[in-house]
């Protein structure tokens, strides 16, 4: 589609983007208004002409009156649209003035054609008894009089229209300028734009309100991507980042391997490789437990009891770390029996507190309990009697990527920070402080709504 | 092994790396001492200086680039390589400006390292008779004096503080002023890289060269050439 030249010098860049234009608003109205006021016109119009018409003819028929003959004849003489007829008792006629008119019933005005002349006659009793008068008179002037007040009414009719129209388009232009300011507004919206006025009608302060509040939508779902994004980005750039440093040492072992084939201590190296790899492997499988956590909990999790929970957490323990203690304290009387969970979700976090004590805490026993929140919600407890953390470490250490400084042995560092996600998924929190035994205790709080 | 055995730190907090470069570059012919933190690797320097660091920018607590700012601080010149585990330019250009000779972006390949750190090496011994030019002899672009005696650089009366690299990668640019020098000629006159490496520490070094000397509106000195190098000359 070429852009026509008006449309690219016209002030609204969009109106070249639309093939096919409908009307004008204004132009509408403008045509809208002549239609409605040509109606008006037609029917006045054909009820003036009838009434006209039937006026006309009235006063016609009332001056049909007869009067005695010889005035009837004087006057008839005088005047050429008049004609007379008079007949006797016996029906002959008597006395003529013009051409002979038929006879019609008495009193009742009629319309008759004599030698092809349209006359409206009327007959009355003659002066002598058993005579009777038919006076009548041609209907042209009548009817060239009510053509010519039909013309004027037909005039009056078309300025009329006319005017409807003028006034339509001028009154429509005022209308429509609101719109027309919405629309160049509309063309230059950017992303600094907050809101649109135009002012002047209700629809088009209703239109520009609805804009703004459109406007302000979009504006805030951009903030909320934008701020998204750079989280998004900002995690993708840590996780790199974590990649990357058993990456380094994988590399560094194989050139090393590569370069030394005959290495005495080549099993070790194999061994260091193996266990960077393993790092990798842990950071990808916690890089994707963390983004299925990131999902939202749609279905609100199943009923999971919380012993068996704690049953299971502890089993998973032993699995993964034979040489570690793992006691499972029975749940008091004032615990919920139950609560509603996604029961895989809460077993990788238990298991990531226990990984943590183990790994960080060089723990030789941790205790799995759970016990009543102070807003009535189950709290699950991984304690241990390891190094513990220091206080000032113990809110960062639950962001991603972030070790503390006491942390021993490889770590990804996403361990507590998917315990702290599981517990914002369920919607509670989670708390590191000293555990009874000295070291550190991970209370995964699960939200009170929870229960039950 | 011709040369002498050179005595390197390695500085990294990662315990898997820091073995894995430790047997890395100790195969390579190197001593290899270790340090896991910044006042680590600092009490290390104190005992003995050694030939070169090796050091990773994202230590725990006293990061990389305040290492070498006290390194540097306290008068070592001891070549600094930084190893670097993101790709973001912000990152290398702190440790850099700090006074870092060179950075590898993790992971890199250990041979390319060892490369980068025996250039670092020789060029360290080769450059210690070089730098007593008589009194006096000062190379002048335009505004632009380095007094090679002193070891000053002034740009019309104000007085430019330079790291030891900026300042070797200028009198390099001055003493060829007006002729356009490849990036791999300058890695080898201001690196010793005699070998074909994928590093772009010079547009780094000479964009912090760039920002000392035009600190005060002072024009445009050292011009890149595009595709081809850079130069230094007065006017456009």
């Amino acid at each position: 589609m070429r852009r026509s030249p008006s449309d690219s010098t016209g002030a609204v860049p969009l109106s070249a983007c639309s093939p096919a234009r409908s009307m004008s608003l204004r132009l509408r109205v403008a045509v809208a208004s002549a239609l409605s006021a040509t109606v008006v016109v037609v029917l006045a119009g054909v009820l003036a002409s009838v009434l006209l018409a039937r006026e006309q003819t009235e006063r016609l028929d009332r001056s049909l009156v007869p009067g005695s003959p010889a005035v009837l004849g004087s006057f008839a003489s005088t005047r050429a649209d008049l004609a007379v007829t008079l007949r006797g008792p016996t029906g002959t006629v008597r006395r003529v003035s013009g051409p002979e008119l038929p006879l019609s019933p008495v009193g009742i005005p009629t319309s008759v054609t004599v030698d092809g002349v349209d006359y409206r006659i009327r007959t009355a009793p003659g002066p002598t008894p058993g005579s009777l008068v038919t006076v009548g008179a041609t209907e042209d002037d009548t009817r060239a009089r009510v053509a010519e007040r039909q013309r004027l009414v037909a005039g009056v009719g078309v300025a009329a229209v006319a005017l409807a129209a003028g006034l339509g388009w001028l009154l429509a232009g005022r209308a429509v300028r609101p719109m027309r300011r919405l629309t160049e507004q509309a063309a230059t919206l950017d992303d600094t734009t907050s809101a649109v006025r135009a002012d002047g009608s209700r629809e088009s302060e209703e239109l520009a309100d609805a804009l703004s509040a459109m406007l302000a939508r979009l504006h805030a779902e951009q903030e909320r991507s934008t701020a998204s994004l750079h989280a998004a980005r900002d995690f993708a750039a840590a996780a790199r980042h974590e990649l990357r440093t058993p990456l380094t040492a994988m590399r560094t072992d194989l050139e090393v391997l590569r370069a030394h084939p005959d290495l005495p201590e080549r099993d070790a190296v194999l061994d260091d490789v193996l266990r960077a790899q393993g790092r990798v492997e842990a950071t990808l499988t916690a890089l994707g437990q963390l983004a299925a956590g990131d999902l939202p909990d749609a279905g609100g999790g199943e009923p999971v009891g919380v012993a068996d929970l704690l049953r299971l957490a502890a089993e998973d323990a032993r699995r993964a770390h034979p040489e570690l203690a793992v006691v499972v304290e029975e749940p008091g009387a004032d615990v919920p029996e139950s609560v509603r969970a996604a029961l895989e979700g809460l077993r990788m976090a238990l298991a990531n507190a226990v990984v943590n004590a183990v790994r960080h805490g060089r723990a030789g026993s941790v205790v799995l309990g759970a016990h009543r929140g102070a807003d009535g919600g189950v709290v699950l407890t991984v304690d241990d009697d390891g190094a513990g953390l220091p206080a000032g470490e113990r809110e960062a250490v639950l962001g991603r990527f972030v070790r503390g400084s006491t942390a021993g042995g490889p770590g990804s560092g996403l361990g507590l920070a998917l315990v702290a996600q599981q517990a914002a998924r369920h919607g509670g929190g989670v708390r590191l402080e000293e555990a009874p035994g000295g070291g550190l205790r991970v209370s995964l709080a699960l939200g009170p709504d929870r229960a039950g | 092994m011709s040369e002498p055995t050179a005595d390197l730190l390695v500085v990294e907090d990662d315990a898997d790396v820091r073995a894995s470069l430790e047997r890395g570059l100790r195969l390579s012919g190197f001593a290899v001492r270790s340090a896991q933190d910044g006042p680590g690797a600092l009490r290390a320097v104190h005992e003995r200086v050694p030939d070169a660091v090796v050091l990773d920018l994202g230590l725990p607590g006293m990061d990389g680039v305040a290492v070498v700012s006290a390194l540097r601080a306290m008068d070592h010149d001891v070549p600094v390589c930084v190893l670097s585990a993101r790709d973001t330019v912000d990152d290398r250009v702190v440790g850099l400006e700090a006074g870092a000779d060179d950075y590898v972006v993790k992971p890199f390949a250990l041979a390319e390292l060892v490369a980068r750190l025996r250039a670092l090496l020789r060029r360290g011994a080769r450059a210690a008779p070089a730098t007593t030019p008589e009194l006096g002899e000062v190379l002048a672009v335009g505004p632009l004096r380095v007094d090679l005696a002193r070891r000053t650089v002034h740009v019309g009366e104000r007085a430019v503080d330079l790291t030891k690299r900026e300042y070797e990668l200028l009198v390099v640019l001055a003493r060829n002023a007006d002729v356009v020098l490849t990036r791999e000629r300058l890695l080898e006159l201001v690196w010793g890289y005699d070998f074909a490496t994928d590093t772009n520490v010079v547009d780094v070094f000479v964009g912090y060269v760039r920002r000392k000397l035009e600190a005060d509106g002072t024009p445009r000195l050292v011009h890149t050439v595009r595709g081809v190098g850079f130069v230094l000359r007065e006017g456009g």
